[in-house]
């Protein structure tokens, strides 16, 4: 496969990255003319109001890891064919069109025209789409809908390999299903774009650093223990990455040059974000599915025995933490993650991560989350399932752009 | 004046572990003071997330309403079992069977039911012919 980042060596892509935004909103942006960049690039991105006051929600999800990957396996239970799709970790609505193609592409061979679906967050909702498409007729079998479903307490951003496997356990076999959902999963969501309500929209992330170095990866520690040998994920390095595979469809980014960083930060870097709008795109979605004829009924599972009260014969199962619970799965680990959410601000429509703080500007509201704020990476919250929030976990992260704002007003920068 | 109807559904099963044996259904029984001990679970186990009232939150499911509605009809030992297994879910597995009998007691309570002389049993095989109430109508 053709890689982009080979065919830039020079890690600069060539072209116009186009900030429509930003060049309404900032006069002082200027395009940055040479032989190989033409990239609009602001030293004066305007801060958003970064004050606890204006926390509006906060959301605590938990993100349903498994070592070995999303599960997709089939088994006979309860007299039913159940079709597992659950356990992405935090790559769920990235990977969740692939995901579902994968295991509706499963149920098509099995050959039944009608199929249940249990569940309706992200992974369920385009499951059962993905099977109207197919021609099946579909009946989703759920506890809660958006907006109550665990999906719609994520950050609502393009991550498909955020915790979505560990690299010894899911095997060198995985990196290729993987490409396979994220790819599926990418030209669906583009299909999404440019609608009304903006349910799906690119939103240009900056990345913030204070030092000219940014951190590297560290490698595995043979002297220390990992999931193999103490079952949970200990270092970082075991956390699987297969984004390099896709490099050549998902946006690159660029390097700000030094001098004209926001903020007055000592290096920076822009990226293209995907973002999906929960409002805007569950909406859509639920349309979607009543409109192809789709049938929703409100039912709770608390045995794997429940399956037999369903009465398609074929099942996909898209419960995703809840199979832990009811499912009795072991083998899903939480992974605590939280978000909160200020008031939408339409004006200042830009992403940051610095110093383990992100922001998001979405429609749905401006979200604030801790992502590495104690330099923990990826372990950070596995195994954590306490669901309630945390107001002081998000203060804190809103104070990092407040200070951040605060230094740059001082400096001019 | 307050009157509550209790909906347990009298039918004939096959429930027991051998399959031969029919046993009939029951309303739940339970005591005042396993309530009490249920009670003092919920405060610090439970009530962080399903709030004092058990009428939950946005994002946490109340124990009221549609708890029953998703539960009544159920066996109290498919209800034990999973309040056992995932509850409370940021330290699953912390409640003994008996402290799980005592919080569906004290859920039992709240939702009407009165407390009598017996306990409710503490093993899952001992919960299998009891069943949670399938309807509950509370006339005031």
């Amino acid at each position: 496969m053709m890689k982009r980042r080979q065919v830039f060596a020079g890690g600069v892509a060539c072209g116009a990255l186009s900030i429509p935004s930003l060049q309404l909103l900032l006069p002082q942006a200027r395009a940055i003319e040479g032989s190989n960049q033409s990239q609009v690039i602001s030293s004066s991105l305007q801060p958003f109001v970064a004050r606890p006051d204006r926390i509006a929600n906060i959301k605590v999800c938990l993100r349903p890891f498994r070592a070995s990957g999303p599960r997709l396996d089939v088994e006979k239970i309860g007299g039913r064919t159940v079709f597992h799709n659950y356990g992405h970790g935090g790559s769920g609505w990235s990977l969740s069109w692939g995901s579902a193609q994968i295991v509706v592409s499963k149920v098509a061979s099995a050959g039944t025209q009608k199929v249940a679906v249990i569940g309706c967050g992200i992974i369920g909702l385009t499951s059962a789409l993905v099977a109207q498409r197919a021609g099946m007729n579909v009946t989703i079998y759920t506890k809660e809908l958006l907006p109550h479903t665990r999906s719609v307490r994520a950050n609502g951003s393009w991550t498909p390999d955020s915790r979505i496997a560990l690299t010894q356990q899911a095997g060198p076999s995985f990196g290729a299903l993987w490409e396979q959902m994220a790819r599926y999963s990418w030209d669906t969501y583009h299909s999404y774009l440019g609608l009304p309500g903006n349910p799906i929209e690119f939103v240009d992330e900056y990345w913030l650093y204070d030092t000219p170095h940014r951190p590297e990866k560290k490698a595995l520690d043979p002297s220390k223990p990992t999931f193999a040998t103490v079952g949970r994920p200990v270092q970082n390095a075991e956390f699987a990455h297969y984004e390099e595979q896709i490099a050549d469809i998902v946006p690159n980014g660029e390097d700000i040059p030094s001098g004209q960083c926001p903020f007055g930060v000592a290096s920076a870097r822009v990226v293209p974000r995907m973002i999906y709008n929960f409002g805007a795109f569950g909406s859509l979605l639920l349309s979607e599915f009543f409109q192809a004829g789709g049938r929703i009924v409100m039912r709770e599972l608390h045995t794997p025995a429940d399956f037999k009260n369903i009465p398609e014969k074929m099942i996909i199962n898209c419960p995703g933490y809840a199979a832990r619970d009811w499912m009795n799965d072991d083998t899903l680990i939480p992974v605590r993650g939280q978000t909160a959410w200020l008031p939408p601000d339409m004006v200042h429509r830009y992403g940051l991560f610095y110093r383990g703080a992100s922001m998001l500007s979405k429609s749905d509201g401006l979200m604030i989350q801790a992502v590495n704020l104690d330099h923990e990476g990826e372990i950070g919250g596995v195994g954590n399932s306490f669901e309630h929030p945390d107001r002081t976990e998000t203060e804190r992260t809103i104070k990092i752009f407040a200070d951040l704002f605060a230094r740059s007003t001082k400096t001019g920068g | 004046m307050r009157a509550t109807v209790f909906i347990i559904p009298f039918v004939l099963v096959c429930l027991t572990q051998n399959g031969l044996a029919a046993e009939r259904l029951q309303q739940p029984s339970f005591s005042f003071e396993q309530a009490r001990q249920g009670e003092n679970l919920y405060k610090s186990n439970c009530a962080i997330c399903h709030e004092n009232n058990m009428e939950g939150t946005f994002d946490t499911p109340a124990l009221t309403g549609r708890f029953i509605r998703a539960w009544g009809g159920s066996s109290l030992s498919d209800l034990h079992h999973y309040i056992q297994r995932a509850m409370p879910q940021m330290a699953p597995g912390i409640l003994s069977s008996k402290d799980v009998s005592a919080l569906i007691a004290f859920i039992l309570e709240k939702h009407g039911l009165p407390a009598g002389k017996k306990e409710l049993p503490s093993s899952e095989q001992a919960l299998q012919n009891k069943l949670m109430p399938k309807s509950i109508v509370t006339i005031k």
